[in-house]
Order: structure tokens, then sequence, then C-alpha cells
């Protein structure tokens, strides 16, 4: 009867630790998007301006790089959580997925800026706005 | 007429003045994650560096001798030695932003990587101190400074809802995904931004370099009392440029870039170069401060001969201090250290040495072997002590706050 009772704490407490983990992810997830999705929103701004004549090229790309070392710096941060379970292996993933797809649309971006691909950057325009509204819905996943 | 031009001009450099890397960037940095709802803490902040100000210019124009000086004299060498430690590594702190500020506005010009304006930057500041006239320098760039104007006029143009900045102005609360704790830190830093210690330090040397006597008093109140305001709204401007622009697309500050986005999008490629002259005449201006006020606060406590109004050769050990202040600056920024993070990092180390610098600066104002008839008054003693408590609750919030938002975060 004892070590039912053991048992049954064990579990609770390792169920709790598991939920714990789950929503730590979560929130450190939520967080890292809406840091991405601040510079990614920051790079379609700064090329849209570019194609609208308001910017030089050279200040823009100065501008898109300051963006791009910080995104690096946010998705390196959140590579570093170490997943602990299946579940939340799963979320780290959704999250990780989409800073992927953020740090290579704003890599794309660079690389047609500094190849004056002004063609590309309208299309990378696009891209962003798609990358920026998934990283907005993910970064209100959790406070 | 030649006495109004004196003082219109004194007026126009004080607003350019004003001013500096930290408020540039946490206006900005709180423009976009809270809008206009710390917009108070300006309007506090700027009323306190007026209060302190004034009664740092009156101390000058009365006692003839800068506040530091007389700091030693009448609360002795310790107590001296502890407000000396506290300004001074606040002050160095925001010399190496002011530096990194004045490389990145040049990165943004050229597209050449900030590092190496670095010790450009930091040779040129020591270049101009050494052979620019001390009221040809502040003039110079405090001028320059009022570019930033362009700020407001961005705000204009992109055509914001006035009425939604204003409910937001009145509606100090923080908002979405930010806590009290992160409300609380950024308006400590705004605090300290605006009443950085440097100011009333260079302020009162500066009264002494330009020889200031009784009948400069108006000059001075006139500077501090219509200047500072005026600097202020070029804060509040910059806040509601990120509030418009940045707020609704949650797009965080970070960047000197994003700072000066705003001009770029509301008036175009003249808007950014303006925009860009003005943050590299304000940031250079304030290195220039910065530089200047650290050879004035050990100059003065150690009681050497300081300042432009002799020549280097008489000031050597004040000219050495300001030399190796740059030397640390230049060998600080090319740790990579991004300047944005020294910059928030100093306007909140500003915050916390605030009762250390302005509990002095109230005391020798109040001494009447020092001020006379001039000391003072009822009513700006109660506003000064107002305004310490106000200056001790910051300090003593700041650290706390700091670790529990793991620095604003």
């Amino acid at each position: 009867m004892r070590a039912i009772a053991v048992l049954a704490c064990l579990l609770t407490v390792l169920s709790g630790c598991g939920a714990d983990s789950e929503q730590k992810m979560l929130t450190e997830g939520a967080r890292s998007a809406r840091e991405a999705a601040s510079e990614v929103n920051t790079v379609r701004l700064i090329s849209q301006q570019l194609l609208d004549h308001k910017l030089w090229v050279p200040s823009a790309t100065s501008m898109v790089k300051d963006s791009e070392q910080t995104l690096d710096k946010v998705v390196s941060s959140f590579a570093t959580r170490q997943p602990g379970s299946d579940t939340v292996r799963q979320t780290y993933d959704r999250y990780s997925d989409a800073l992927d797809a953020a740090s290579d649309a704003v890599v794309e971006t660079r690389i047609a800026l500094v190849n004056g691909n002004l063609a590309k950057v309208q299309q990378q325009v696009g891209e962003l706005q798609k990358v920026g509204e998934q990283l907005d819905e993910l970064g209100e996943s959790a406070k | 007429m030649k006495k109004l031009l004196a003082v219109t001009l004194g007026i126009l450099t004080a607003i350019g003045g004003f001013v500096d890397i930290g408020d540039l960037v946490t206006n900005a940095l709180v423009g976009a994650r809270f809008g206009m709802r710390l917009g108070l803490v300006v309007l506090v902040g700027v009323i306190g560096i007026c209060l302190y100000a004034e009664m740092c210019g009156r101390v000058v124009a009365v006692a003839g001798r800068p506040v530091f000086d007389l700091i030693r004299e009448r609360l002795g060498r310790r107590t001296g030695l502890l407000t000396l430690i506290a300004s001074f590594l606040v002050t160095l702190l925001t010399l190496i932003a002011e530096i990194g500020g004045v490389a990145l506005a040049l990165e943004l010009a050229s597209g050449v990587q900030y590092l190496l304006w670095v010790p450009l930057a930091a040779f040129a500041v020591w270049l101009v101190i050494w052979r620019v006239k001390f009221s040809r320098l502040e003039t110079v760039f405090g001028l320059m400074g009022l570019l930033l104007i362009v700020f407001a006029v961005a705000l204009w143009k992109l055509g914001p809802d006035w009425g939604q900045l204003m409910h937001q102005a009145t509606n100090p609360r923080p908002i979405g995904h930010e806590t009290w704790a992160t409300y609380g830190y950024y308006a400590i830093a705004l605090f300290g931004a605006a009443m950085t210690p440097y100011e009333v330090f260079f302020f009162s040397s500066g009264g002494v370099e330009e020889k200031w006597g009784r009948e400069d008093l108006i000059t001075a109140r006139a500077n501090v009392f219509v200047g500072f305001p005026l600097g202020g709204l070029l804060s509040l401007a910059i806040m509601g440029c990120a509030a418009v622009l940045y707020l609704p697309v949650g797009i965080q500050v970070d960047t000197l870039a994003q700072v000066t986005l705003p001009a770029a999008v509301a008036l175009g490629k003249l808007g950014l170069a303006i925009v860009l002259i003005g943050v590299f005449a304000a940031t250079f201006g304030a290195a220039l401060e910065t530089a200047l006020s650290c050879g004035y606060t050990i100059g003065q406590y150690y009681g050497w001969q300081w300042g432009k109004f002799v020549r280097p050769r008489q000031a050597s050990r004040f000219h050495l201090v300001m030399i190796i202040c740059l030397a640390l600056s230049i060998l600080v920024l090319l740790t990579a250290v991004d300047p944005v993070k020294v910059t928030e990092y100093s306007v909140v180390f500003a915050a916390m040495a605030l009762p250390l610098t302005y509990l002095p600066i109230l005391i020798v104002a109040n001494d009447p072997d020092y001020m006379g008839e001039n000391r003072n008054g009822p009513v700006t003693n109660v506003l000064g002590l107002v305004y310490l408590g106000l200056l001790l609750v910051a300090s003593i919030a700041a650290i706390p706050l700091m670790i529990i938002t793991k620095g604003g975060q």
C-alpha cells in the first residue's frame, strides 16, 4: 500500500515537472518568437522603405545586418534549450522551425540587398510578412 | 540686442544639447514597448533636471566655483570621494555609450562597420577638446543637435491619432506582455536618462569656463527653464515616433538604426540624412561633455588645475584623465560589446548614482556661507527634497528591478 502511495506521489511530481517544463518551453518559445517577429518586421519595414526610395542601399544593408545579428542571438539562445520529453520536444521543434524560417528570410533579404537585386527584395517583403505573422501568432501562444 | 542673442543662442544650444544617446535609445525603446504610457516620467525628469541645474548655475554664478569643488570642501574628502566614485563611473560608462553612438551613426551613414569608427571617433573627440574653444564646441554641437527636431516633424508627418497618444500618456500602466516590473524598470531608465549626473557637472563647470557672474543668472536660468523643457519635448517626439510606428507591429527597439528609421519612413532620404547628422551631433557633443566631465570631477576633487580656460600644458593632469578615459572607451567598445546595451545599462546605473550626485548640490545651494542671499528659497527646498525622495526610490529599486526583469526583458 505504502509503495503504491509513494509511486503515486512520484508520478504526480514527475507529471508536474513535465507540465512545468512544457510550460517553461512554451513561455521561452513565445518570448523568442516575439523577439524574432520584432526583427522580421523591422527588416520588412526597411525593405519596403528601400523599395519606396526612402533609404540608401548602404544604410538599409547596415540596418538589416543589425537585425540579422540580433535575430541570430535570439535563435541561438533558443537552440540551447534542452527538451526533456517528447511533448516538450514537439513544442521546441515548432518554435525552432519558425525561428529558422525567420532567420532564412532575413538572410535571403540581406543577400538580395547586397547584390542589389531589388526584385528579390520585393519578393522577400511578402515572405517576411508571412513569417512575421506566423511568429506573431506563436508569440501570443503564451505569456 | 547682443544679450538677447546670447540668451537665444544659449537656449538653442541647451535644446540641442539635452538629447544624448541615453535619451535617444531609451525614449525610442520605451515608445515601442509602452507607447506614450511612460511619457509622464520624461516630464518628471525634465522638472528634476531643471530644478537641480538651476541650483548648479546659481552656485557657479554666485560662488564662482563649480559644484564638485564645493562638495569636497563642504562635505569633506570622504563623502566627496563617494560622490566622485559614483558620478565618475557613471559618467565614464556614459562616455563609452556616446562614443559607441557616434560610431553607430557613422556606420549608418557609410555602411562601414562601427568598430572601425570607434578609434577615429574617440580620437576626434580628443582633438576637438584639445583644439577647439569651449564656447565654440558647446555652441556648434548644440546647434547641430537641434536637427533632431526632425523627430517632431516626422511624428507630425506620420499622422498619428493624437487622441490615442494622449490617452496613452494619461493611462500610465503596462500593456500586453509587459509587467509592472518591466514598466518600473524602464521608468527608472527614463528618469536616469533625463537626470544623468554628467549634465549638472558639465553645466556647472561650463559656467566657470565661461566665467559666469551674478549678471549671467538670467542667461543660466533661460537655458535651464526654456532650453531643457524644449529638449524634453524632443525626447517625447522620439518616444512618439516609436509609439506610432513600432508599437502596433510589435517591433522592439534594440539598435540605433531602429531609432532613426521613423525619420526615413516619414520624410525619406532627406529625413534620414538630417536625423543621422543630428544623432552624430548629439552623441559627439555628449561625448565631448562626458569626456570633459570625467576630467572636471577628478580635477576638481583633487584640486588640480582644470578646464579649457587655461592652456593644456597648465592643466596637464586634467587632460591626461580625459585621454585615459577615451582610451578606456576604445578598449571597452573594441571588445564588441553592444553600444546600445551599454547605453541601456548606463542610464539605469545613472539612476542608482543620482542621490549621491544631487544631495550634495542641495546642501551646497543651501549654504549661506557660499550663497548668501541667493541660497535656496523654501519652495525650491521642498521641491528639492521631494525629488531627492524620488531619486532615492529610483536608486534603491534599480538593482532589484534589473535582476527581476533580467535587464528589462
